[in-house]
């Protein structure tokens, strides 16, 4: 349900935290054009319909921390984490950005602080118990071979 | 908002199609301009009877409703200004119906003009309009600009195809207008209206559209001016030599050059570059015109020239004229592309002026101009960074000298499809006088009594309109 919220961004010390983005970056998020050429047939915005969930919004989310109207939140974590990184913005992005490097940086920035989503939280939590990403035992590892 | 209209939202699209969050608000905060406005909610219709619902509780409650496509204005058209609902028209996207005997197409607005060509092509078919934005742009976004491009030479801008409109008034109302044949004069004309309003009368929903056979074949040439003027005379000869080509280009030699390294084409040293296209059914016909444009064009004494000769010929002389704006827009931060239009035979004489305004901004800006020499419409193409502020007022000084002592003086318009969103507000009453904004003011009323469709956009305002300095 749709909610009346407080439209807060971050402070300078904060922007800093996302240095991926801001040290990169930040002249690319300026430099979108806002064209939507990357928006018309992007896999995510095909599948979700909302901007956010599109190249041009992921690149418009990045600009947005970098000028500080933007905060994470559980809605940016699942707009940013659904992109697939395709490159079908690479190749259409007039102003050439680096589209899927951008959005990288971005995913890199929010998990460096944290903020992953709840899939990602589980695949670490097995690789740094079990070694794998599935949670199996490692012992079992060879299992599948047929005894000659 | 009040929660209550939130809820009231809700019920008529449902929860999935409302949204409220900061990130959502933000990336519909802008356009391709300068302009940003922030929106207290993002709704996603997908029938006529909810956005009729939507614009009757809009209006109950005379909250701002601004309708938006793909969001490739570059004017600041559908910038929430006032906060308010935007009206995403993202799920409003099938195509109705194809009747290829009456030669016919209906669509809902968020069809894409590319989408909408592909979906023609098999048959033989396409809608003709042709922005640049094609690929993104959707038909309602169109529609609301009148939207144009290198074809509306010999096939006009998008109102010349519009036979009919299904729109949905402030308060509910659906209407029509126009008819589905060829010739009907029972209304004022109403549909062409609604072409251009820019979002400030009412929601389309439906569009009937005329397509045209898809021509099969092409014939171009290119020549290169060491003299503006020249370039411009060849213009004018061609445009009357009794062929209207299917496009006549231009590109200055600032574009020219940054186009040429961008693409690794070795272009020659010259002033104007232009490019003429015919098209058609019958290869003989596409041929003979290709002729007698060139003989007429020659007369201007070009430099060079190239007959393209094959498909591939053809291309790479397009790839120049396509890789204007990309080329420039990776010259800087930001990339702002104006929209003016001139007399034919003042080209010559606006571009040298042109040239000449970033000197007079202190070089803050630069500039490269292409565009649609056969219609007079010109591209400016402004080069700066948003964030610097001195850069920034250049960029709007240099656009008021663009206006003020290029465009109008020239006897131009302001814009010839891009439309007047925020960005030319002011200058419309310098174009069109303070009597006809009146008029305009009052066409608003009768539509919208309360001003909630795309407020302070300029269309009726004018000068009036607020412009936000963000």
């Amino acid at each position: 349900m749709s909610e009346v919220k407080e439209f807060k961004g971050l402070s300078k010390e904060e922007i800093k935290k996302f240095e991926f983005l801001s040290d990169k970056y930040a002249d690319d998020t300026f430099k979108c054009i806002r064209c939507s050429y990357c928006q018309a047939k992007c896999p995510s915005w095909e599948e979700f319909g909302w901007v956010s969930h599109s190249a041009r919004g992921r690149i418009q989310t990045a600009r947005g921390i970098v000028e500080g109207k933007l905060r994470p939140s559980e809605y940016m974590l699942r707009a940013v984490f659904t992109c697939n990184m395709c490159d079908y913005c690479l190749l259409k992005c007039p102003a050439g950005l680096p589209t899927t490097d951008i959005i990288r940086a971005l995913k890199h920035d929010l998990a460096k602080q944290g903020y992953y989503v709840g899939v990602h939280k589980k695949l670490v939590e097995r690789i740094q118990k079990y070694g794998n990403p599935y949670g199996e035992d490692p012992a079992k590892r060879a299992d599948w071979m047929k005894e000659e | 908002m009040r929660e209550e209209i939130l809820r009231e939202l809700e019920k008529i699209v449902g929860e999935d199609d409302v949204s409220t969050d900061p990130v959502e608000i933000y990336v519909h905060s802008r356009d391709s301009a300068l302009f940003q406005g922030f929106a207290d909610v993002i709704v996603r219709p997908e029938s006529t009877e909810e956005v009729s619902q939507i614009l009757k509780l809009a209006n109950d409650y005379k909250i701002p409703v601004y309708p938006r496509g793909s969001g490739t204005s570059i004017c600041g058209g559908p910038i929430p200004v006032l906060g308010g609902i935007v009206l995403a028209m993202y799920k409003m996207n099938r195509i109705i119906e194809f009747d290829r005997e009456n030669l016919m197409v209906t669509v809902e607005p968020g069809v894409i003009c590319d989408d909408l060509n592909e979906f023609l092509a098999p048959y033989g078919y396409f809608f003709p309009p042709d922005p640049g934005s094609s690929n993104a742009a959707t038909i309602g976004g169109m529609v609301g600009h009148n939207a144009g491009g290198m074809l509306a030479l010999k096939y006009g801008t998008t109102k010349d195809w519009i036979q009919w409109l299904e729109v949905v008034l402030p308060g509910g109302k659906v209407i029509r207008t126009g008819s589905n044949t060829l010739k009907s004069v029972s209304d004022y004309d109403l549909t062409k209206l609604f072409c251009a309003s820019e979002g400030t009368l009412g929601v389309v929903t439906k569009i009937g559209m005329r397509v045209a056979p898809k021509p099969k074949y092409y014939r171009t040439v290119l020549f290169y001016f060491d003299d503006l003027r020249k370039a411009g005379n060849a213009i004018v000869n061609v445009r009357s030599s009794g062929v209207v080509p299917a496009a006549l280009e231009i590109i200055d030699r600032i574009s020219m050059k940054t186009a040429g390294e961008y693409t690794g084409m070795d272009l020659p040293e010259a002033e104007a570059m232009l490019i003429v296209q015919t098209d058609g059914l019958v290869e003989e016909q596409v041929q003979r015109e290709i002729e007698i444009c060139f003989e007429a064009a020659k007369k201007a004494e070009p430099i060079e020239w190239m007959m393209a000769e094959t498909e591939e010929e053809r291309n790479k002389a397009w790839a120049i004229r396509k890789a204007c704006f990309p080329a420039l827009a990776r010259k800087a931060i930001t990339t702002i592309i104006e929209d003016m239009c001139v007399p034919i035979t003042k080209i010559p004489d606006a571009l040298v002026e042109i040239q000449k305004i970033p000197e007079r901004v202190n070089n803050l800006v630069s500039i490269g101009t292409y565009g649609h020499a056969g219609d007079g419409n010109l591209h400016p193409t402004f080069l700066f960074d948003e964030r610097d502020p001195e850069e920034r007022e250049a960029f709007f000084k240099a656009t008021k000298i663009l206006y003020d002592e290029v465009v109008l003086p020239r006897g131009g318009s302001i814009t010839g499809e891009h439309g007047i969103g925020i960005a030319r507000s002011k200058y419309i009453p310098k174009q069109l006088g303070k009597e006809t904004i009146e008029l305009m003011k009052g066409i608003k009323k009768v539509f919208d009594p309360n001003n909630i469709m795309n407020p302070m956009k300029g269309k009726p305002y004018g000068d009036e309109a607020i412009i936000p300095e963000i």
